[in-house]
């Protein structure tokens, strides 16, 4: 396997090696007929890569070298309007959860930072 | 794949150093560098509920899809998709990973299925084995996230804000797992079956994605290791080369690119199984949003829903002329055995008809008829029941995770 990670949105590129099977028409009792014969063709594509990121401070640069670590941007824009108390708890999720490489004393700091923000359209629930 | 770590400029805790470096680039430029998506971005929608704004993008072998998250993918469905047929066509089936660091690329000649663990002769499978051996088989099933419909959860909670487009129905191709647990002879004290992909972490605390099944189920003859979707290779964000297909039970347990599957001693204690996708162990896996101390469980098996596909909410119909009405329903765990549809808000039911049966897993399609007689609002409902006479609850459960959302879909018509 091979495991590049490239930055640029291009086409993708099917590779050259390919896998066929023929003839394999076996039946069992979960089957629900003979299954068809599928070939597999090595496969190699290129994500795209946001560079999105928080503009402000200190504490927008905490927030794009921590939580942007590990996703996109979007992913908090699309959150909900949260209180300050559910993006604490995210937050700590991230940090003690998922590896987030933050200090436990930064927490409220992104909370409070990444609560003003997202703040949902007007007339938003 | 891991390198060192430096610490952070801030004199925070270390951070990998590609990860960082990265970083850098976007502060320096202060905030205004544009994603490499906006480029791709063709059309805006607005999903209905708040901060619902979305683009629809293409990503690399994918048709026009919903962008929930760009990096690790979450690519949502657009609805009409599922008016178009009873099969997902796989280029618009939805995606969702978890974790950042996700292999671009497969080649086909060495990628090896690992199966080892508590069993009598550990081995790596090739795919030409996987695609040539005895235990194929084709089974069409829905693929639901368990998180599918979450943005409409009330009160509102955080995660990943689906619409309703966060599954599909395909027809998968593959081999039982069960004959490849028989090939490598499944110990006696097994208890569960581990199953992990090939994505993972951007740090090395970060829990890689693994699921586990009762060695009962994953022994069942219809869980399955599969290589075909709809009749071709997977796409690479649907997790080619294999995948784990579990029937009826939620998208989790669906492993994406398998490259290991462990025969556990012991109950399987990783995060993903023990903190993350858990369910209050409740009917309906419901709770109060306030209450305390309520028992939680590993999400598994799903429940029925329905869904009216060929009309959207707030459309404007003509008065006394048939309207033809038709949808999709899945039982869940099981098959449907009946659709009720209702065009006056609940208050009368009839039956609807059932298209083509795929088997018990698959979405079924179902088609009905009313005439609106009278001016006005219509309000149009409709209702699964499936053959262990599960139905789908009048009033939204609600549980912290968003999971498992299958209250009875409405909307509403008006006459011209």
């Amino acid at each position: 396997m091979v495991q590049i990670r490239q930055r640029i949105l291009t086409t993708f590129v099917i590779g050259l090696t390919a896998l066929a099977l023929g003839g394999a028409l076996a039946q069992s009792p979960a089957a629900s007929g003979r299954h068809r014969a599928i070939s597999l063709t090595s496969q190699k594509i290129t994500l795209p890569f946001s560079n999105q990121v928080f503009a402000g401070g200190d504490a927008a640069k905490l927030a794009n070298s921590r939580c942007l670590l590990c996703h996109s941007k979007d992913l908090i824009e699309s959150q909900p309007p949260l209180t300050l108390g559910t993006w604490k708890k995210e937050i700590d999720k991230m940090r003690t959860g998922y590896g987030c490489p933050l200090r436990a004393d930064q927490t409220d700091g992104v909370a409070e930072f990444i609560s003003h923000a997202v703040r949902a359209p007007a007339g938003g629930d | 794949m891991r390198k060192g770590s430096l610490p952070g400029a801030d004199g925070a805790a270390p951070l990998p150093r590609r990860s960082f470096l990265k970083m850098a680039g976007g502060i320096v430029a202060g905030g205004v560098l544009s994603s490499s998506l906006p480029a791709l971005a063709t059309k805006l929608i607005q999903m209905p509920f708040a901060n619902g704004g979305r683009k629809l993008v293409r990503f690399p072998q994918k048709g026009e899809m919903i962008l929930l998250r760009e990096r690790p993918p979450l690519l949502e469905t657009p609805f009409e998709v599922f008016d178009k047929g009873v099969f997902t066509p796989n280029d618009r089936f939805f995606v969702r990973w978890h974790l950042p660091v996700i292999p671009n690329s497969i080649d086909v000649s060495t990628f090896h299925l690992r199966v080892d663990g508590h069993v009598r002769t550990p081995t790596e499978f090739t795919l030409k084995e996987i695609l040539s051996q005895p235990g194929q088989v084709e089974l069409a099933a829905v693929n639901q996230c368990s998180g599918n419909s979450r943005g409409f959860s009330s009160p509102r909670v955080p995660g990943g804000e689906w619409g309703n487009g966060a599954m599909g129905n395909a027809l998968w191709t593959g081999i039982t797992l069960k004959s490849l647990l028989d090939r490598v002879g499944v110990l006696p004290g097994a208890v569960q079956v581990r199953f992990r992909g090939l994505d993972f972490g951007e740090t090395p605390e970060t829990p890689v994605l693994m699921k586990s099944l009762a060695v009962d189920h994953a022994m069942d003859g219809e869980v399955m290791v599969a290589y075909g979707m709809n009749g071709a290779q997977f796409p690479l964000l649907n997790g080619f080369p294999l995948r784990l297909v579990v029937p009826g039970w939620y998208s989790t347990y669906w492993v994406k690119m398998l490259s290991h599957i462990e025969v556990l001693e012991q109950p399987d204690e990783n995060y993903w199984m023990r903190t993350a996708y858990l369910i209050p162990d409740t009917p309906g896996a419901t709770m109060a949003p306030d209450a305390k101390g309520i028992k939680m469980v590993p999400i598994n098996r799903m429940v029925p829903r329905s869904f009216i596909t060929n009309l959207r909410d707030d459309t404007t119909v003509r008065r006394g002329v048939s309207i033809e009405v038709r949808g999709i329903a899945f039982g869940g765990d099981t098959g449907v055995k009946n659709i009720a549809f209702s065009s006056d808000g609940g208050a009368s039911w009839q039956n609807a008809a059932l298209g083509k049966d795929y088997g018990r897993y698959s979405f079924r399609r179902w088609h009905t008829s009313f005439v609106p007689k009278q001016p006005g609002t219509y309000r149009l409902m409709v209702n699964a029941t499936n053959s262990n006479n599960l139905s789908q609850p009048a009033t939204a459960g609600w549980n912290p995770g968003g999971y498992m959302r299958n209250v009875i879909e409405q909307l509403t018509v008006h006459t011209a």
